[in-house]
């Protein structure tokens, strides 16, 4: 017991030092929006400046560093704000994000180029006597910092609490608009929550030196990632959950050092390392899945994302580039450069496996290296045991794959920043667990894997007496990667991946697996990045883990954004950069800066690259005139007319709805709600505004749960427990009231995206080898012609008018032929003229193709004369159902759209209560009533 | 209407990621681009300066001058004059890692830098100056190789006292084929059998085997271990107890210390829990320092046992009486120890004006460079070698037999062919021996408090019997 209680005091003061680190990003982020991957290197920063700088090269006092180097990590903070934030305001959140880890990977090698990269002790200077309680030690200079830890988490809890600064500070991350209006300037607000966050990092820093040391890299990546864990619990939002957080991650450590021999024995383990590692892991692992969803919510605002490339392979182009490349190696090129093409190449195998998985999926991993050395680990075991290195590599690679998967799950519960932070953890995690015991690795002895001379196909290849020949090995297996990950992107799987990068709700709703699509994102890409992890490690006799780090991580995801993160050609230039690569070479041999300086540059030409162009330097050079004019890039083909579609009926099923009943918490979105959807009939849904139409659309297409689950059947089977994805694939599908188009990509591939899901599983690989060429399916090819989309096929919806936005996304609701389907608001910001298409439209859906339509509109016109029957919801309850005769002359109908009866008497010029519906929509005879009937 | 800005036929500013969102204009462009030339501008100068602080540190002027003539020759050395510059330079090397996070070897090219300055001044290798070549691996494996072929391409003859930490076995290899004879190295696992390798005893991997009868020396059956949180690291208790097991020495603690380490004390009240009598310190310099410092604010009454190559004479003094609990272990006497040949060792080291050249920062790793090439210098001196390339130093290296050591290694003399039973077949030497800090013993440098030595050990005696050393019969 005493020495639980010993070990509880000594979490607490390293806890206190996570939570102050911690402290400082929740601010940010309160500020900002933002979460700061770089606090722990800004206050590495200061601690270097204050204690080297100022106090043993300039003699000053401790107290008067100290306040300096905060001041300092404040001006850091605040330039890379102003200068870099500032011109990214509108960008992707996952670009922000980017950058704040570039500004990391920055920080950290100027500290190392400025100061070293040697660790260095740092004398105490807070009283540090010592006290025993009953046998505990407790050391006075760690009650201080928990102390001032305590002190200022109440008193950032009480100035955004109280003050109008810190009021208005909160308000702006959720809303800068309404704080405008009410006179604060967002971006001094944010100024300021950066100034103080990188003065509050400083601090931490400065006050845990003398505990921790100076240490230019591994201290960075120890309080980033305890730091983002403590910030975690609390949603970046909480300082007193911060705080706590910040103490269960010290206390957990303490705990793990404890009884690190008694969980080695627990677990029959001669060795278990990184066991100190793994409390913050699990803090953010057990909070994002906790807390995370399968599924993003309706408040979710789909983001733009890098631009992406077509994929088109240019065969001469690459033919020639190709051979230019195997001339520069084997004509001009000494052993020293061939060793940094080796090593830029294999960074390029790494960038393809991030375009895959950032890129085209949108799921961003900070971990692809951790994937890279398990994929040297097996492939390097399996050499050592005397298998072929042929089929050593071929097995790495596949075996990769599981881990990959395994490393997916937290992905499916969550997206965007927070899956960077557990990968950022997970990768870590590996390389302390995994990359550190020597017993997982091979012989003790050596530290590493030993695999001897590598030999190809009876070939000498061993990169240290053959350097080229590795690197030709390195070109081939890119560029045959490469082609892979280009068909990809043109086949039906990698519009499937597109679907769920730019919006997976809308990807659910129509039928593609969220699920299925992460899992094979994140299979594909760790099985790239395996191979890349396979030609960096085994260019030596003995595989090194070092290498395999999370900075190796961050800087490759810089390295694509460079490139261009939806790019395949992306990857060559970002190669360019890769540690030790020709960038390096050229930084250091042509322009002679050496050492670190190859990063500091790499992390500057990012920062460029976001600020002036995100989509990043392919993006560039696919657009240069250049290449036109050099013939190396064909003008797109002109799309050839569509042959005439055959309008079939789908099949017929019946949606009904028994009971059906959601709450959210306390409040009853949908209470009881009965109604059918008969093949060939049109039913609308009505009622006011938070009536609970879209809710149970959501519910009914599997995006919310319900309360009871029977009371949703399609044709008679019940599909309350399947998914929104199962649901969409039986037939059942949905349009959006806010669009959620794939704005990415062409119209074309919205409504394939809608519409190809007929492909076999075996499409998931066959596509990576052979794409082909699919011609829309009937059903959608009837959607193009019904809806007058042939014109605008090779558009993005974005460079289409409104009205016909709308029309694609319905159209890609019905691409695939569902025998129901489910428009939420169609007509909303229509014109009269597009409204009564529309009208005819949707009566064609139902009459010539059978289909069953579930209609929510506020547009009375287009509502009474659409549809065969109306159901009123109001409240979440059903307040009438009928014709909509029945219902122009219902009083129940009346009262929920005016309030009272008596009030609607006051005439039909009356204002409806929520503003969408006027009285006289609803009494009035439906004027197009005749002409659609005529439709029908 | 915003319109793309195009330079050249490039498009370098895209409204529609940017522009359309953020009302961007050309000129509030042009701020940002001043404000990335800035920040770069200020990234610059914050590298340039500390370029041009190690600049300036490489030019320090001694701290400590040759305040007395020395009679080289009565030591054991010589003093022919300076060497002749208009001969062939002898070429050698020294490739390890100047810096890393876990261990920092600079001052071991700056003490083989210093010691050949010091010996080109007193003649050199029979006349012919030397000339030093040395490169930093960075701990990479790449930089690694890269250095291996650097130090070929130089044309360097033979490295001395090298010390890989990666691709070591790429390294060894290319060195072998190269022919560049390997001496008073560092040795890793790779060159312990390397026929190419001269180390002069076990190094840097022999302590840790060791370190534990410095501790049993006192008495301490129970010992923890405190090492650096490396993959090979991670098999160093398993080794020891195969080695001290059957001695009825038990390893109940092992403690690595990761990078980023929040609290040091930890450790040492680990080990306090685990009922420890003492720890053995595996570790770099400055985490070493760290866990000592810890063990003295929490007043442990824990051994602490540490290689002199973490520590130097000042690293001690500072601990003051509390430096009496710490046992330490090295093949050679600190730089302090009053033993007449270190006189022109501080001497020469001192001379090159670097801080952790001079007497009282000095540690183990240095001295080496120094110890080294003089034996190397005697090999040369005694073979009458006027033939300098690898072919011949390697010859010289497989024939020499008994290289006075002048005392460092006790009365041990040096055979650098040596296949020494056990693992570390190369080991040149057996002599270790065990330090103690005496607050009132007299440092030759000045002031009183110094190291003595406790009690000498063999190296084939502590591992006799074990899997690290030979089969035995043991003594």
């Amino acid at each position: 017991m005493q020495s639980f209680v010993q070990f509880l005091v000594i979490g607490l003061g390293a806890g206190a030092t996570y939570a102050l680190f911690a402290q400082g990003a929740v601010l940010i982020y309160r500020g900002s929006g933002l979460v700061n991957f770089a606090q722990g290197a800004i206050g590495t920063l200061a601690a270097y400046i204050c204690f080297v700088d100022l106090i043993e090269e300039q003699h000053f006092t401790t107290a008067s560093a100290a306040v300096m180097a905060v001041i300092a990590a404040g001006l850091v903070s605040l330039l890379f704000q102003t200068v870099i934030l500032r011109a990214l305001r509108r960008a992707a959140p996952i670009v922000r994000v980017i950058a704040t880890i570039g500004l990391l990977g920055l920080l950290q090698a100027i500290v190392a180029k400025r100061y070293g990269v040697a660790n260095r002790p740092v004398d105490s200077y807070l009283p540090n006597s010592i006290f025993k309680w009953g046998g505990i030690v407790v050391q006075e200079e760690r009650l201080y910092i928990v102390g001032i830890t305590v002190v200022i988490t109440a008193a950032l809890w009480a100035w955004t609490r109280y003050t109008r600064v810190g009021l208005a500070c909160s308000a702006s991350a959720q809303n800068e608009r309404a704080v405008q209006t009410l006179g604060w300037s967002p971006d001094r607000l944010a100024a300021l929550t950066w100034t103080v966050g990188g003065m509050l990092g400083g601090l931490a820093a400065v006050l845990a030196a003398p505990l921790t040391g100076l240490s230019a890299t591994t201290f960075t990546v120890v309080v980033t990632i305890a730091g983002l864990g403590a910030a975690l619990p609390g949603g970046f939002m909480s300082f007193p959950l911060t705080l706590a957080g910040g103490l269960v991650i010290g206390v957990g450590e303490a705990m793990a050092t404890l009884y690190g021999s008694d969980i080695t024995k627990f677990l029959h383990q001669d060795l278990i390392t990184g066991l100190n590692r793994t409390p913050a892991f699990l803090v953010i692992f057990l909070v994002v899945v906790v807390r995370g969803r399968g599924l993003p919510l309706r408040s979710h605002v789909a983001v733009r994302l890098p631009r992406l490339g077509s994929g088109r392979i240019n065969v001469p182009f690459l033919l020639v580039g190709t051979a230019i490349l195997f001339v520069l190696l084997f004509g001009v090129m000494d052993q020293t450069w061939a060793q940094a093409t080796y090593l830029s190449v294999a960074g390029g195998v790494m960038i393809l496996s991030i375009v895959v998985l950032t890129g085209y999926a949108g799921q961003i991993s900070l971990a692809q290296w951790a994937f890279a050395g398990i994929g040297a680990l097996i492939a390097g075991r399996l050499v050592h045991a005397g298998v072929p290195v042929e089929i050593s590599v071929l097995l790495g690679v596949l075996l990769t794959i599981p881990v990959g998967l395994l490393i997916a799950l937290p992905a499916l519960r969550t997206r965007g920043v927070n899956l960077a932070v557990v990968t950022l953890g997970l990768g870590f995690l590996v390389s302390e667990v995994v990359f550190a015991n020597p017993n997982l690795l091979g012989d003790p002895l050596d530290g590493g894997t030993r695999i001897g001379r590598v030999q190809l196909f009876g070939l000498d290849v061993d990169a240290f007496n053959h350097p080229h020949a590795w690197a030709a090995v390195c070109i081939i297996a890119f560029v045959l990667l490469a082609l892979l990950v280009a068909n990809l992107r043109r086949s039906r799987t990698g519009r499937r991946l597109i679907a769920v990068r730019t919006n997976e709700r809308a990807a659910a709703s129509l039928g593609i697996s969220v699920f299925g699509v992460k899992m094979y994102a994140f299979a594909l890409s760790s099985g790239l990045a395996a191979l890349a992890g396979i030609l960096v490690g085994f260019r030596g006799r003995v595989i090194s883990y070092t290498e395999f780090n999370i900075f190796a991580s961050i800087n490759s995801v810089g390295h694509a954004v460079i490139g261009g993160l939806g790019y395949v050609f992306g990857a060559v230039f970002g190669a360019m950069f890769a540690t030790g690569g020709i960038g390096t070479r050229i930084i250091s041999d042509w322009l002679g800066l050496k050492d670190q300086w190859d990063l500091i540059i790499g992390s500057c030409v990012l920062f460029v690259t976001l600020i002036f162009h995100q989509n990043g330097l392919a993006d560039v050079a696919s657009h240069a005139k250049m290449w036109r004019r050099l013939h190396l890039v064909r003008a797109p083909k002109a799309h050839e007319p569509l042959p005439p579609a055959t309008v079939e009926p789908v099949a017929a099923a019946s949606l009904t709805i028994t009971d059906l009943t959601v709450r959210f918490g306390s409040i009853s979105a949908v209470d009881g709600v009965s109604l059918e959807v008969h093949p060939g009939e049109v039913v609308g849904l009505i009622g006011p505004n938070g009536a609970g139409k879209t809710t149970l659309i959501d519910a009914v297409t599997g995006f919310v749960p319900v309360v009871n689950h029977t009371s949703i059947s399609l044709d008679g089977q019940p599909i309350d427990k399947l998914n929104a994805t199962q649901r969409a694939r039986l037939g059942l599908r949905r349009s959006f009231q806010s669009l959620e188009l794939f704005e990415d990509v062409s119209v074309e591939d919205n409504l394939r995206a809608g519409s190809d899901l007929k492909a076999s599983r075996r499409s998931w690989l066959t596509d990576l080898v052979w794409p082909g060429q699919h011609a829309l399916p009937s059903t959608a090819l009837a959607a193009v012609h019904e809806f007058e989309l042939e014109p605008y096929l090779d558009l993005t919806p974005e460079e289409l008018p409104y009205g016909r936005r709308r029309l694609v996304g319905i159209a890609r609701a019905v691409a695939s032929g569902p025998s129901v389907v489910l428009l939420d608001e169609p007509a909303a910001g229509l014109d009269e003229n597009e409204s009564a298409d529309l009208a005819r439209l949707i009566r064609r859906l139902a009459d010539e193709r059978n289909m069953g339509v579930l209609l929510v509109e506020h547009d009375m016109h287009l509502v009474m004369s659409t549809c065969d029957r109306l159901v009123v919801i109001d409240f979440g309850r059903v307040i009438a159902s009928g014709t909509p005769d029945e219902i122009r002359g219902n009083a129940a109908v009346r009262d929920a759209y005016l309030g009272h009866t008596e009030d609607a008497d006051a005439g039909p010029d009356d204002p409806a209560k929520d503003g969408s519906v006027s009285v006289a929509d609803l009494t009035a005879p439906a004027p197009a009533d005749d002409s659609t009937k005529v439709a029908r | 209407m915003r319109l793309p800005i195009t330079f050249g036929g490039i498009q370098t500013f895209n409204p529609d990621i940017v522009g359309t969102q953020g009302g961007v204009l050309m000129s509030r462009n042009l701020v940002r681009v001043v404000g990335v030339l800035l920040s770069f501008v200020l990234i610059v100068t914050a590298c340039k300066t500390a370029d041009k602080q190690s600049d300036s540190s490489d030019g320090k002027t001694a701290t400590t001058a040759a305040a007395k003539k020395i009679d080289y020759a009565a030591l054991g050395l010589w003093d022919d004059g300076a060497c002749d510059s208009s001969k062939p330079e002898v070429k050698i090397g020294l490739m390890t890692v100047f810096q890393s996070p876990v261990v920092s070897l600079e001052d071991q090219a700056f003490g083989l830098q210093a010691a050949a300055a010091a010996f080109n001044k007193r003649g050199g290798a029979n006349g012919n100056c030397l000339k030093v070549y040395t490169c930093d691996d960075g701990g990479q494996v790449d930089q690694a190789v890269a250095c291996a072929r650097e130090i070929d391409q130089d044309g360097v003859v033979a490295t001395i006292n090298d010390q890989g930490t990666a691709g070591q076995a790429d390294v060894s290899d290319a060195m072998a084929k190269a022919g560049i004879s390997r001496i008073a190295g560092n040795v890793t696992p790779d060159d312990w059998a390397d026929p190419n390798a001269y180390p002069i005893d076990a190094s840097g991997t022999g302590v840790t085997f060791l370190l534990p009868q410095a501790l049993v020396d006192r008495d301490i059956k129970n010992i923890g271990t405190v090492r650096v949180d490396l993959a090979a690291a991670g098999a160093l208790t398993g080794f020891l107890k195969t080695i001290y097991g059957s001695k009825g020495i038990d390893f109940p603690y092992d403690a690595p210390v990761p990078g980023g380490t929040t609290d040091f004390s930890q450790f040492i009240l680990g080990a306090q829990n685990a009922k420890v009598g003492g720890i053995m310190i595996a570790l770099g310099e400055q985490e070493a320092i760290q866990v000592v410092r810890a063990g003295q604010q929490l007043n442990t009454d824990l051994v602490i046992g540490s290689s002199l190559g973490s520590f130097s004479h000042k690293n001690i003094a500072d601990l003051g009486d509390f430096a009496k609990q710490m046992q330490f272990l090295w093949s050679f006497p600190p730089a302090t120890f009053d033993l007449p040949v270190y006189a022109a060792l501080r001497d020469d080291l001192a001379a090159s004006g670097k801080d952790t050249l001079q007497p009282d920062n000095l540690k183990a790793s240095p001295m080496r460079s120094w110890i080294g090439l003089y034996a190397f210098l005697k090999m040369i001196r005694d073979a009458k070698l006027t033939d300098f390339s690898r072919a011949s130093i390697k010859s010289m290296l497989d024939t020499a037999k008994d290289v006075p050591m002048l005392g460092i290694f006790g009365d041990e003399a040096w055979t650098p062919n040596t296949d020494h039973p056990g693992l570390f077949k190369r080991a040149g030497t057996n002599h270790w021996s065990t330090y103690r800090w005496d607050t009132s013993a007299k440092n030759p440098v000045g002031g009183t408090g110094n190291f003595v030595e406790d009690k000498p050990m063999s190296f084939d005696g502590v591992l006799c019997g074990s899997p690290m050393g030979s089969s035995g019969p043991c003594s």
